[in-house]
């Protein structure tokens, strides 16, 4: 079990950025957790930030706690005996993270090498069941060949399989949707839908990828939690305002959308209250304080609109 | 008609096939009106790109012709044709030099046409595609992919042009930012009559945004009823 704990990340450079703020969410054995939220809302800081995979101008506060075990305040050998086999990390991009000069293969065995004392032969053997899984075809060849002769599609599956490859509990994935084509985006998911015990964490831009492959899915909105939620009551019946945009603005549902509005600038967030209210269409006076995340049935919502409809508010916040 | 492809052809000769020829894109023919947007939908590795890249005069087509306002263009587009026919890529951090901070890639449209400048319409300009001034101060990886998008968008209509070649200019963002940009690029194209080539493997999207759409499938190109 994963538990984020309160996390807040700050990059300070000429002025302090505010990536992450305050985030606490727990993702229980099993269970499959999607991340969504716009570019620069902090997702992806966030994946980072659990592992500890953040450069030093990162200042980090709260805790991330494994099993009860805090992550942040382990010393790098047992960080290292972590890393890949209880919490593997994939990460974003076409394969631009494989190194071009080394063999697939090797690659994807490369942390049964590392974690479960394999030789090289017979990690690079089984690297090659490990891609069958993904049904890259033809996997024997594939695993000699070098990353540039994949296409991105086959490079994010191979990335997966190397992320599962030391048989971790829990998987941490960013955007591994984005940019393909919709052939592929389908592939991905169907290669999440097969992780079965394992836990993931998932950092998504596309709502109904998220919806495929989540059982709950957490909004981030301008660094903060706005909403979190089981998915299929969040995609049917969002709460938040910036979730209902987020659902209007897909090309099936119409593209409807507000073309002013934009997210504050990361340095300007003190002033703004809630950071939504100046896109939002139920803006209302008391907006203009920030809101706590309220707690409507089994769902979590940082909205004044449902200040009334719960029945307690996070006293930390 | 603003734009004609003809028999656009490209081939690569495939390294270890003996010389064998192959085709990225066959005998293409699009043609685009002014104020049209025009779609080419296909999954990666069709060809599409590598179409709107020769469209965009990047890429030399191996043969065939190219015409804007039916005038025959030669390659490379100099000139007026340059700035015409622009073009926007799928990923925004290759429109930006990663060592310069934005206001100096933000410039240069205005220095090398001569365009009447100062930093206040440079300001001006980046706050109605949403940026802040303090996002020109930032290097291109301290920014967002939808802030330097929109970044490269702006940059990009400071030229007025009458060719847009769109090449899958969302696909990297979030919904609200994807529908902000198809916004954006709607009241270009009525306030000037521009038209696009819009490259996408969306195919919900591609419905919603195009007039008319070409399917891109190993290099051939059809119009769609």
């Amino acid at each position: 079990m994963l538990e984020i704990n309160h996390v807040s990340v700050k990059f300070s450079a000429d002025s302090d950025v505010q990536a992450v703020e305050d985030v606490s969410f727990v993702l229980p054995e099993g269970s499959k957790l999607a991340l969504v939220g716009e570019t620069g809302s902090g997702k992806s800081v966030l994946l980072l930030a659990i592992l500890r995979l953040l450069p030093e101008t990162a200042q980090t506060r709260g805790d991330v706690l494994l099993d009860g075990k805090s992550i942040w305040q382990m010393k790098r050998k047992e960080l290292d005996k972590i890393r890949g086999a209880v919490i593997s990390y994939v990460p974003q991009g076409g394969g631009e993270a494989l190194n071009p000069l080394m063999r697939v293969g090797f690659q994807v065995g490369e942390p049964l090498m590392e974690h479960k004392g394999l030789s090289r032969k017979e990690a690079e053997a089984k690297s090659v069941s490990l891609l069958k899984r993904f049904h890259l075809g033809d996997e024997e060849a594939l695993a000699r060949a070098y990353p540039h002769t994949f296409s991105g599609g086959m490079r994010q599956r191979a990335m997966v399989a190397m992320g599962i490859a030391a048989d971790p509990q829990i998987v941490l994935a960013d955007e591994p949707s984005k940019g393909l084509d919709e052939k592929r985006v389908a592939l991905v998911a169907e290669t999440f839908q097969q992780l079965g015990e394992k836990s993931l964490l998932c950092v998504t831009h596309d709502l109904l990828f998220a919806g495929k492959i989540s059982d709950h899915i957490c909004v981030l909105y301008a660094a903060q939690q706005v909403e979190y939620g089981p998915t299929e009551k969040l995609m049917s019946a969002p709460l938040h305002p910036y979730t209902r945009d987020m659902l209007r603005a897909i090309p099936e549902n119409g593209m409807e959308v507000d073309k002013a509005g934009f997210a504050p600038a990361h340095t300007g967030y003190e002033n703004f209250g809630c950071r939504y209210r100046h896109r939002c269409k139920d803006c209302m006076e008391v907006c203009k304080k920030m809101p706590p995340l309220f707690t409507v049935g089994d769902e979590k919502v940082r909205c004044w609109l449902y200040a009334d409809a719960s029945g307690t508010a996070d006293k930390d916040l | 008609m603003r734009m004609r492809l003809e028999q656009l052809t490209k081939t690569y000769k495939s390294r270890n096939g003996g010389g064998a020829q192959f085709y990225a894109v066959q005998n293409a023919n699009v043609t685009l009106e002014a104020g049209e947007t025009v779609g080419l939908f296909g999954d990666s590795g069709s060809g599409k790109s590598t179409l709107g890249m020769m469209a965009a005069g990047l890429l030399k087509p191996t043969s065939g012709s190219i015409f804007y306002e039916d005038q025959l263009c030669a390659f490379p587009y100099r000139g007026t044709l340059r700035r015409n026919i622009q073009i926007l890529f799928q990923h925004p951090e290759v429109s930006f030099n990663p060592a310069l901070p934005l206001i100096k890639s933000m410039t240069e449209p205005y220095t090398l046409y001569n365009l009447p400048y100062s930093k206040q319409i440079l300001v001006e300009n980046v706050e109605r595609f949403g940026l802040h001034e303090e996002h020109l101060h930032r290097c291109p990886g301290e920014l967002s992919g939808g802030e330097l998008q929109r970044a490269a968008l702006a940059r990009l209509l400071v030229l007025r042009p009458a060719v847009l070649v769109l090449d899958e200019p969302t696909s990297m963002l979030d919904v609200i930012t994807q529908a902000q940009m198809i916004g954006m690029l709607r009241d270009y194209q009525q306030e000037t009559g521009a038209s696009y080539l819009f490259i996408t493997h969306n195919r919900s999207l591609c419905d919603w945004v195009c007039d008319r759409v070409y399917d891109v499938e190993q290099g051939n190109i059809t119009l769609e009823e």
